[in-house]
């Protein structure tokens, strides 16, 4: 027992400091500074106001594979002294080997010159909190092994670039892509291959110049990750205003338990324009349009809107300011999904509009269409749902009873569109079809009657 | 539940959406409706890929 707390350490920039000193061979008091200028502004979100309150364990040597393609594809070229493995420091909020009070781990790069050092950085999403408050990140299950001990938590990946071989456009695929390896089971984007991936304007490879979004789809592409993208010209006029339609889009995607690039023009503080992307990961708990962004090297988040960290909560008021022309966003989107978004959206419309029941309960103010979500969702997650957390509910209709037990037994593809309604006293659920072609001629509704919930339908949660 | 979703509320909505589900006319119109819209959708697609390709490397 009395070994087992010798493990942990309090997480401050001195011992911090002390631990990789002895791995990496640099003066304590250089590596103090560049934990203040480099690490510790990146780790702020995973401790909130906790910080007195963290415990960390140290690994001197841990087998990274984005690292060793890092080395692979440049490092080994170069006169830096670097080894093929990091560092890894895991957090707790408590010191015992327990997923409850497990923060999540980063990693470090060992090179013998530092300010790159930060590598990784996996987020036990569960524990973490803003203000006090629960975020809804996606998410999936990932172990890790201490000691002989296996903690399992859930992590969405934040990779951070070095600008050498790694600049934000492949950061963000590097983690975007180990999300959909792990969650959907996409093929897993290596280092190693980025370079090989794509042809369109190619230029000298390291130091990176980034990549443009032609190339960043092209890689997309070149991997079967089926890709969407969106930008235009404001133009008015129209049905729906630039903003709205990033709105709109941004909410789905999100919903649906897929990440977001986001890519903006930025000016900065020297008033120098530059491109830089994002990724837009979750939102709050209490706010559906309150993102979690996350920016690999905080040139967004310092220069647009004054916030120091790289993970940070971002409101659509704050965000919409900063979409023009140059922004744009790129999303996977599942394979097997024919009916798209905006499709979707107008055949729900369309069953609304001739639904005389539901358009007299919007009428009487029961019914609020301004709140409707739109997600993909696994079929499998969606009957879970009907199961535990509808049928449950006391009903008084026969019907509904039916009407769940029929959809639990109804042979569905693999993803289905899910449309949640706001009603007063809860929700009212449709699930469609979207394997079918958007002309169709069939009913794409496997509803006979709208399923009524008390409790939202989320993917963002830590089951 | 709330009561206004009584036993009424759902024998007229599961008549209405049997009629929907089976009315080839309208279901010809949300076809039409869709198609409208895919102009635009396609028209949007190619806007966004041409801004695109005018973005540069992106750092």
């Amino acid at each position: 027992m009395q070994k087992k707390k010798e493990l942990f350490k309090k997480f401050n920039r001195t011992n911090l400091a002390r631990d990789i000193s002895h791995a990496v061979s640099i003066k304590e008091n250089i590596l103090r500074k560049e934990i203040k200028e480099y690490i510790w502004p990146r780790l702020d979100f995973l401790h909130g106001s906790n910080k007195e309150k963290v415990y960390y364990i140290f690994e001197e040597s841990y087998t990274e594979t984005e690292w060793k393609d890092m080395i692979s594809v440049h490092y080994i070229n170069t006169s830096y002294n670097v080894k093929n493995t990091v560092m890894r420091v895991h957090l707790f909020g408590l010191p015992e080997l327990k997923s409850d009070y497990y923060i999540g781990f980063f990693t470090l790069r060992k090179i013998d010159e530092t300010q790159i050092m930060l590598s990784y950085i996996f987020p036990n999403w569960n524990n973490i909190r803003n203000e006090g408050q629960k975020l809804c990140v996606m998410s999936y299950k990932k172990s890790v092994h201490i000691m002989g001990k296996e903690l399992w938590f859930h992590t969405y990946p934040l990779f951070v670039q070095d600008n050498i071989t790694v600049a934000c456009s492949q950061a963000d695929i590097i983690s975007l892509t180990l999300y959909l390896h792990h969650k959907y089971d996409y093929r897993r984007i290596r280092i190693l291959d980025l370079n090989k991936s794509f042809s369109f304007r190619k230029k000298k490879l390291f130091p990176t110049a980034g990549l443009s979004p032609t190339q960043m789809i092209e890689i997309f592409n070149s991997y079967d990750i089926p890709i969407g993208y969106f930008a235009t010209a404001e133009h008015s006029g129209k049905e729906l205003s630039l903003t709205e339609i990033y709105y709109n889009y941004i909410d789905y995607i999100i919903e649906s338990g897929l990440p977001i690039i986001l890519g903006m023009s930025i000016k900065n503080f020297e008033e120098r324009q530059q491109s830089h992307v994002v990724q837009i990961i979750g939102h709050t708990q209490q706010n559906r349009d309150e993102y979690i962004i996350y920016d690999d090297s905080g040139y967004f988040l310092k220069n647009s809107l004054n916030i120091s960290g790289f993970v940070a909560t971002v409101t659509w008021e704050q965000l919409k300011e900063h979409l023009d022309k140059k922004s744009f966003i790129l999303y996977p989107i599942h394979e097997k999904v024919y009916m798209m978004y905006d499709d979707f959206k107008k055949a729900f419309d369309h069953l609304f509009r001739n639904s005389l029941e539901l358009v007299n309960l919007e009428g009487k103010g029961l019914l609020d269409r301004n709140k409707t979500r739109y997600l993909l969702a696994d079929n499998r997650i969606v009957k879970r749902y009907l199961k535990d957390k509808v049928l449950p509910i006391d009903k008084p209709n026969e019907s509904l009873n039916e009407e769940i037990y029929r959809l639990l037994e109804l042979d569905m593809p693999h993803y289905v569109w899910l449309c949640e309604v706001k009603i007063e006293g809860g929700f009212f659920v449709f699930i469609a079809d979207p394997t079918l072609w958007k002309l169709t001629k069939k009913n794409i509704f496997y509803n006979t009657i709208p399923i009524f919930s008390n409790e939202h339908f989320g993917l963002l949660n830590y089951i | 539940m709330p009561i206004y979703l009584d036993n009424d509320f759902y024998k007229n909505i599961e008549t209405e959406f049997k009629k929907y589900a089976n009315d080839h006319e309208k279901l010809s119109e949300r076809a039409r409706i869709i198609a409208e819209q895919d102009e635009q959708i396609v028209e949007k697609a190619e806007e966004s890929l041409e801004i695109l390709e005018t973005f540069g490397a992106i750092k």
